[in-house]
């Protein structure tokens, strides 16, 4: 996923440096123990001007705590290997919960084991406090569930886990890491939609067969005939040459079926934009959810700085894997018309209709619209700059959002 | 197992104790009862009726802002002790943190609970260390120990070795407490200059400049600051005391500099040129205003420009970094002055009246201001003692409470009480603030001034002489039982430390240049840096030594690690077979094979192939194959 754009309203924990050492801060020291951390230098800084005794006990009781902690947490540093299953993908604002599996492989009893993640992404943040593993026999196991809350959407690295004792002083938690990287994939938030009215229209699909599963409307054979200049070599009827000594061959019956595309405008210039695409992202799961539980290919266009194209539905790619790519979707700084053209409109000729969620709406997406419909494609167009309307469509293929 | 927020009521309890304790010592040391003890009280209730009202941040704000507006109430009809910050400030705090930590330990978020509490408990420490206080304070420590160690799960930790791991906490932590608290106030000084320092580096100017007072007033009561804070040290001829403002106008409650003597000018090179001078260097860590403290008595002064005001008190501005030279009458005497007027000898007539019978009592039947002078020096010295706090709260007036009763002060009152005393005598006297210099470290030979060695005495006009001379009646063996003045050899190897620290970063600010010059330059850092390198070849050296000896080993999987572990204990145990670190597993097989037969080898054999597929050449394993393994190769030892 790549790095989010500055703003003045970001969260402190988007910033690198502050989410190590937030990390750093929250692996290392138990809550009392961060606690103690922050009185510490609460107390320091106020003994700057001069000593108070009452502070100056608190400065050094604080101070104190943390390194007795310190060292009889060494005393008790658990050997522990710690493995997690992840569940199947969760939707953005989502809560996933998986178990990990701690293991003593020591020679000493653990006890109070706090599991949790290490190194997390800000975007996904642990739920409530690490679960504590109160007691574990040499050699005995244990599950504990971990909960994370997945603020958006992206593929993301778990890159560590980590089993610490907190016993005896519950101040410093000393940690044993186990390197588990994994990756978890984040769908873009969205809701089900029940129906999405498209305008259906089964067009011819030369070169079907790779595309299309089902028999019937999949190639079939049709009969023979005499060989015309531009046949393909691989359709010459073999026998029937040799019997004839005429080069014959094979004509099938070609295929029909409904081929939708989604064109996904990903321009985004500043934070706002990036908010109103992952909205465009979320609508456009919702869509490829209606379409796929049809019988349609639907062909993504992702148009930023350049164009990508992922095609789905039938048998091609299932509902699972478009999230996917909606999910690792990044925004771009501009939009290339020209690329999106080319890409988009030698497809028009095969396409029934074309879904179009545009960031913004100018002369140029007006005009690519057009020259759609010129092709004779249905559209639909819903436009997520709340500042601009689409001009020039019909009321039917303008989408407005409930 | 998994994490449950259903804690038990125990639990729940155990997590409130610091947020009360530290309630119990806000209404204590602030006299805030009115504000800790509702609070407390609604803390209690709501756990005892398991209220657990939802943590929002609107919530906070509503209760913060509440909390405020009680504060700054409370804070106009109770002032909070001198704090670090605002009076009013410190009010509202106070106010925004008492009703935050119970809303925080109801709602269960115990971090924030307990950071609210510290925080209060921390804004409230500006206070005596009365033994109730103090133990409130021990009893917030002993809360938290508590809550950190024993209430971190669902449900209390009493089990034995939870208890038995808090009993050898508990008293580590308060040893712990013991040597940080001694350790901290021993080098009070330098830590704070080397904060100040770096930060003052950092280019912010959190440690301001020291001053000494312009005018001096004497209150009921009144508290010295105990500073051990750096300001500049002192070589060659240490004189015991540093002048640095002269005081000479007494109101009765007031010392205060005349504008007469303020607007003197008076010239160094007008006196005479003495035939014996005492020279002294001094290297200033901070600025002190416009003021430099300086030996009495001195002729020359080099290292930077000078103004000499009248009662012969030096100024200079911005000292910092700088080392100034002081060349001074061998004798220390202050020059010739013309002879002071009424002022010297004004005081209000009815504290002339109280202190007149106490001065001739004292004085008895001394005939010279000198005597008389010297009568009542050692009269202070011998029957009072020093305190950092003075309490001469009375029907009198503080001086007349404090001499009839004799209780312990510090110098301003002991100063104040021996000129009050010589003017109802009507003899001239004025007081003097400066600086007292404590004895060289035996080390360096030389003497650091600290803020705490801010001092005032007396100089009394005497007619004979023609010139100001100086008495000093605080009772010097007190003070530095007040002030934990110490003087062992750790300490002074401390102190050199702290002063070659102080030294460096008053240099550096200066002239930074010169200072990495001289640094870059000096041998000390080259055989430093030589020596490193040096230290750094052979534990090279060494650690490739260690580390080609345990390349087997390193590569290895954790837990396949321990299995082959497993593997050697049974050896040893059921075979009393220890392989030795040189024997490959081919050679164990032998010795297996002839001290167990031919179905023990087979056995180890058969773990050895596994153990090998597994650990060369990655091949996927399970625990309990090899522990099959194991349970077979035991079997086969038990049965040869």
């Amino acid at each position: 996923m790549a790095q989010r754009r500055w703003s003045f309203w970001m969260s402190p924990l988007e910033h690198r440096s502050l989410r190590l050492l937030d990390d750093w801060h929250r692996a290392l020291l138990a809550p009392m123990g961060r606690v103690l951390l922050w009185s510490a230098l609460a107390a320091g800084f106020l003994l700057l001007p001069g000593f108070v005794p009452l502070l100056l006990f608190c400065f050094a009781f604080t101070l104190a705590a943390l390194a007795c902690g310190l060292v009889l947490g060494i005393a008790f540093w658990p050997k522990v290997t710690l493995s997690r299953r992840l569940p199947p993908p969760a939707s953005a604002g989502e809560i996933m919960s998986y178990p990990v599996l701690v293991e003593n492989l020591g020679r000493r009893v653990a006890r109070q084991i706090a599991v949790e993640e290490r190194a997390l992404p800000p975007e996904l943040r642990p739920v409530g406090e690490a679960p504590v593993i109160e007691r574990l026999a040499p050699g005995e196991s244990a599950q504990v569930t971990l909960r994370v809350t997945c603020t958006r959407r992206g593929a993301f690295e778990l890159k560590a886990l980590q089993g610490a004792s907190l016993f005896p002083a519950g101040l410093f938690k000393i940690p044993r890491k186990t390197r588990a990287r994994e990756r978890v994939i984040v769908y873009p938030r969205f809701e089900r939609l029940e129906r999405f009215e498209v305008p259906l229209g089964r067009n011819y699909q030369p070169g079907g067969l790779p595309i299309a599963s089902k028999v019937g409307e999949s190639c079939e054979f049709f009969g023979t005939r005499e060989w015309r200049e531009g046949d393909l070599p691989r359709d010459i009827h073999w026998i029937s040459f040799a019997r004839t000594g005429r080069l014959i061959v094979r004509e099938f019956q070609e295929e029909y079926f409904v081929r939708l595309a989604l064109v996904l405008d990903v321009e985004a210039r500043s934070r706002q934009d990036e908010e109103r695409l992952e909205k465009a992202l979320s609508v456009a799961a919702a869509i490829a959810d209606v379409l796929a539980r049809q019988e349609y290919i639907v062909d993504i266009f992702a148009a930023g700085p350049q164009v990508f194209r992922f095609q789905a539905g039938r048998a091609i790619a299932h509902f699972e894997n478009i999230l996917e790519i909606l999910a690792c979707l990044e925004p771009g700084d501009r939009l290339d018309m020209e690329a999106l053209e080319a890409a988009l409109l030698p497809e028009a000729p095969r396409l029934s209709a074309v879904v179009l969620l545009m960031m913004d709406w100018d002369e140029a997406r007006a005009n690519l619209i057009r020259q759609l419909k010129d092709h004779g494609v249905a559209v639909r167009v819903l436009c997520l700059n709340p500042k601009r309307r689409p001009t020039g469509l019909d009321p039917e293929e303008l989408v407005e959002l409930a | 197992v998994t994490a449950s927020p259903k804690l038990s009521g125990a639990v729940r309890i155990a997590q409130a104790l610091p947020a009360l304790a530290a309630l119990n010592l806000h209404g204590l040391t602030q006299g805030r009862y009115l504000m800790a003890v509702p609070a407390a009280l609604a803390l209690i209730a709501g756990l005892a009726r398991g209220w657990a009202p939802v943590f929002t941040e609107n919530r906070v704000i509503v209760v913060a802002a509440a909390g405020a507006l009680v504060g700054v109430g409370l804070g106009f009809a109770i002032p909070v002790p001198v704090g670090p910050m605002p009076e009013l400030l410190q009010s509202a705090l106070c106010g925004v943190l008492v009703p935050l930590s119970v809303y925080a330990a109801l709602a269960g978020r115990r971090v924030y609970a307990w950071l609210f509490c510290w925080l209060l408990a921390i804004l409230s420490m500006r206070a005596d260390a009365t033994p109730l206080a103090t133990v409130s304070l021990v009893a917030l420590c002993l809360a938290t120990l508590f809550a950190a160690a024993l209430a971190q799960g669902e449900r209390l930790q009493l089990g034995r070795a939870a208890l038995l791991g808090f009993a050898v906490l508990l008293p580590t932590i308060v040893a712990g407490t013991w040597a940080v608290e001694r350790g901290v106030d021993a080098s009070q000084g330098t830590l704070i200059n080397l904060v100040g320092g770096t930060l003052d580096a950092l280019g912010t100017r959190l440690k301001a400049e020291f001053e000494l007072p312009k005018q001096l007033y004497l209150g009921s009561s009144g508290t010295v600051p105990d500073s051990k804070r750096a300001l500049f040290e002192l070589d060659g001829a240490i004189p015991s005391h540093l002048r640095g403002v002269v005081l000479d106008r007494f109101d009765g409650r007031q010392w205060t500099t005349s504008p007469e003597l303020e607007q003197q000018v008076l010239d160094l090179g007008s006196l005479t040129a003495p035939s014996k001078t005492r020279e002294t260097t001094a290297l200033f860590y901070a600025s002190l205003g416009e003021r430099l403290p300086s030996p009495a008595g001195v002729r020359r002064v080099a290292g930077t420009t000078v103004k000499v005001r009248g009662g012969w008190v030096l100024g200079a501005a911005d000292l910092r970094g700088l080392t100034v030279t002081f060349k001074a009458d061998e004798a220390r005497q202050l020059p010739p002055e013309s002879s002071p007027g009424v002022m010297l000898i004004a005081l209000p007539p009815e504290l002339k009246g109280s202190l007149r019978p106490i001065a001739e009592r004292i004085v008895k039947d001394a005939a010279t201001p000198r005597a008389k002078a010297e009568a009542i020096e050692r009269y202070l010295q011998d029957n009072f003692t020093y305190s950092l706090r003075a309490d001469l709260t009375g029907r009198e007036h503080p001086l007349v409470v404090m001499l009839k009763e004799r209780r312990p002060a510090y110098c301003s009152y002991f100063a104040s009480a021996m000129a009050a005393l010589l003017r109802a005598l009507d003899v001239p006297a004025r007081l003097v603030g400066g600086f007292v210099s404590e004895e060289p470290n035996p080390i360096t030979k030389k003497s650091v001034i600290r803020a705490r060695d801010a001092h005032a005495w007396v100089e009394v006009w005497l007619e004979e002489e023609g010139r100001y001379v100086a008495f000093d009646p605080t009772p010097a063996a007190s003070r530095d039982q007040a002030l934990g003045v110490q003087r062992g050899v750790g300490n002074a190897i401390w102190e050199a430390i702290g002063a070659a620290f102080s030294a460096f970063f008053a240099a550096f600010r200066r002239a930074p240049g010169e200072v990495m010059q001289r640094l870059l330059l000096s041998p000390y850092l080259w055989g430093l840096i030589a020596a490193l390198i040096l230290w750094r070849a052979v534990a090279r050296t060494r650690l490739a030594r260690r580390v080609k000896q345990r390349a087997a080993l390193e590569g290895a999987d954790l837990a396949l690690r321990e299995v082959y572990a497993s593997y050697l204990r049974l050896l040893r145990r059921r075979a009393q077979i220890a392989p030795a670190p040189t024997d490959t597993d081919d050679a164990i097989l032998e010795r297996i094979g002839r001290a167990r037969g031919a179905a023990a080898k087979d056995a180890a054999a058969r773990f050895v192939q596994s153990y090998r597929e597994a650990r060369y050449r990655r091949a996927p394993w399970r625990p309990e194959s090899f522990a099959s393994s194991l349970e077979d190769l035991a079997r086969a030892l038990a049965q040869a």
